[in-house]
């Protein structure tokens, strides 16, 4: 275990030549507090136009943590040892999310859907596109605000099987943002929906966000369709093995400030402050003295 | 509301109930739109702000565990300096990168080239009496100087050092340049590594230690008497078979 601990680090300890580089490595290494991970939208050896429609659609609703590559990538990740370019990708591109989509005769419009953690594939899913209703065929699509905070909605009975309980994780991990916790309730502007359907099909639809008067200080919701809107066959997946998916979702300790404790400064020591409360001196038991009793005619 | 579960934390709701086939779009849509109801009145509840912000939220926790991109980084251990700076509780502050120059009437660096205190271009200096005859003001100044860079370099080699306490070296040493120590350490590692990194060692040999084996002079020195008995007893061992 040292040894492989040794390794991992020998790539990181390289130290960079330029100032430029010192500061790339600081940008890209880990951090307790995680940015928004990147999505890598990339196009397999062979793809159809419908295809390339939709990596555009779902790159223009991750933006600006998106990264598209133009040219092919013969990629095939549920091969044996296909993930390996992949990865590799992921990792010059900072990314640990990726859409890949290839178009073949088995599996026509195939969408992967996938993760990474550490730039190593954690888990993927296979989508094969049954209706596609592009961001241009919608109206209200001109509306969307970008480089929002979308809601994100399930329906459907995701909590059946582990896979689509990982597939609704997948999706969570695509569309939400966690970097900021504060939010402005203006900002409300757009929902993501995926649906699972009895057969297993799921539906992605994206809604605006409309709020309206109602009697109460709480508004009413009203939802308008705005691309875009695609029907998935779930096809094969990955799942995450177990120890990668539990080494994945350690959360960090949180690190509290230490109160009322202080460094003794010469001598290194740390000196703690305690409160307790005040002496009940009328209380106190103590050895009785003669000359304090009280005499037979005070009584 | 039944089967409708929120988490603000990150900004979704789940109806989690089944859909069935006999189900319409627009009862659907009716779904779709009561859980992100109760999911937008779910941020208007959350407490405001400020009277400022009325319409600003903080979120809480999510509970919804979504696995990290990468791994936690390690605490790195504290250089001397540092050590020594929180107990005595000094605080790291920023300081100006320049500083005004009465004498050349402008701002010029604190330090490194073309720096206020850069003594290298000075052509006189004040006379200082303590000096002995011969000697002279200016090597006195290149020699502080260049001790100063050999010591700092010293602390820096010595925190390096302890950084990488329990990692193998990451780049070829000459073996005759290092300690013996050292080629003890780097050899112990050896012995317990393997082609796949310790990745499918989980028994004991991963956890091999790495800390040199202390040789006593006690265990070396056998008392009197004693080698006499194990003489004997290996001797009656042999003859009791005959």
């Amino acid at each position: 275990m040292i040894a492989a601990a040794a390794a991992s680090n020998v790539e990181t300890q390289r130290p960079p030549k330029t100032r430029k580089g010192k500061k790339h490595l600081e940008s890209i290494a880990p951090q307790w507090e995680e940015p928004p991970k990147g999505l890598l939208v990339i196009h397999g050896h062979q793809t159809s136009q419908q295809l390339k429609n939709v990596l555009t659609d779902l790159s223009r609703l991750k933006k600006p943590h998106c990264k598209q590559l133009r040219k092919k990538n013969d990629i095939l990740p549920f091969e044996t040892g296909g993930e390996a370019s992949l990865e590799f990708l992921c990792k010059r591109n900072d990314c640990s999310l990726f859409i890949l989509g290839n178009h073949t005769k088995k599996r026509p419009n195939n969408l992967i859907l996938g993760r990474l953690y550490d730039f190593h594939l954690l888990d993927m899913f296979e989508l094969g596109i049954i209706e596609y209703k592009g961001l241009e065929e919608f109206e209200m699509a001109k509306q969307l605000k970008s480089q929002l905070k979308p809601l994100v909605c399930f329906v459907g009975d995701f909590d059946s099987d582990d896979a689509s309980r990982k597939l609704k994780n997948l999706f969570l991990d695509l569309f939400h943002d966690f970097e900021d916790r504060q939010i402005s309730l203006e900002q409300l502007d757009n929902v993501i929906v995926i649906s699972l359907y009895h057969d297993r099909t799921l539906s992605f639809q994206n809604f605006i966000v409309r709020l309206k008067k109602s009697d109460t200080y709480l508004p009413r919701v009203a939802l308008e369709e705005a691309g875009p809107c695609i029907r998935f066959s779930l096809r094969r997946y990955r799942l995450a093995a177990d120890d990668l998916w539990k080494q994945a979702t350690k959360r960090p300790k949180q690190r509290r400030s230490q109160r009322n404790v202080t460094m003794q400064p010469i001598l290194g020591r740390k000196v703690g402050r305690i409160h307790i409360g005040r002496q009940k001196l009328d209380q106190l038991v103590i050895k009785k003295q003669r000359a304090l009793k009280r005499s037979k005619e005070q009584k | 509301m039944d089967g409708v579960e929120v988490d603000l934390g990150s900004l979704s709701c789940a109806d989690v109930r089944p859909i069935f086939q006999e189900e319409t779009k627009q009862e659907l849509e009716e779904r779709i739109r009561r859980s992100v109801e109760f999911l937008v009145h779910g941020l208007f509840t959350l407490p405001e702000q400020s009277s400022e912000r009325k319409s600003q939220r903080e979120l809480p926790e999510p509970f919804s565990v979504i696995p990290r991109a990468k791994p936690i980084p390690k605490e790195k251990p504290l250089t001397k300096w540092e050590q020594f700076a929180k107990i005595r509780g000094i605080r790291k502050r920023k300081r100006d990168k320049f500083a005004w120059d009465e004498g050349r009437a402008e701002f010029r660096p604190i330090h490194g080239y073309r720096s206020i205190n850069d003594g290298s271009n000075q052509v006189i200096l004040p006379h200082d009496p303590s000096l002995e005859p011969g000697e002279s003001p200016f090597d006195l100044l290149k020699e502080g100087k260049r001790k100063r860079i050999a010591s700092n370099r010293k602390n820096q080699e010595r925190n390096k050092r302890s950084l990488s306490k329990n990692q193998l070296p990451t780049h070829a040493l000459r073996a005759d340049k290092r300690s013996s120590k050292s080629l003890e350490r780097s050899a112990k590692i050896v012995s317990i590594s393997n082609r796949s990194l310790g990745k499918h060692e989980e028994g004991k040999k991963s956890k091999q230690k790495l800390s040199s084996t202390k040789r006593s002079l006690k265990k070396s020195i056998i008392p009197n008497g004693v080698e006499r008995e194990r003489t004997f007893q290996a001797v009656n061992d042999v003859l009791k078979n005959f």
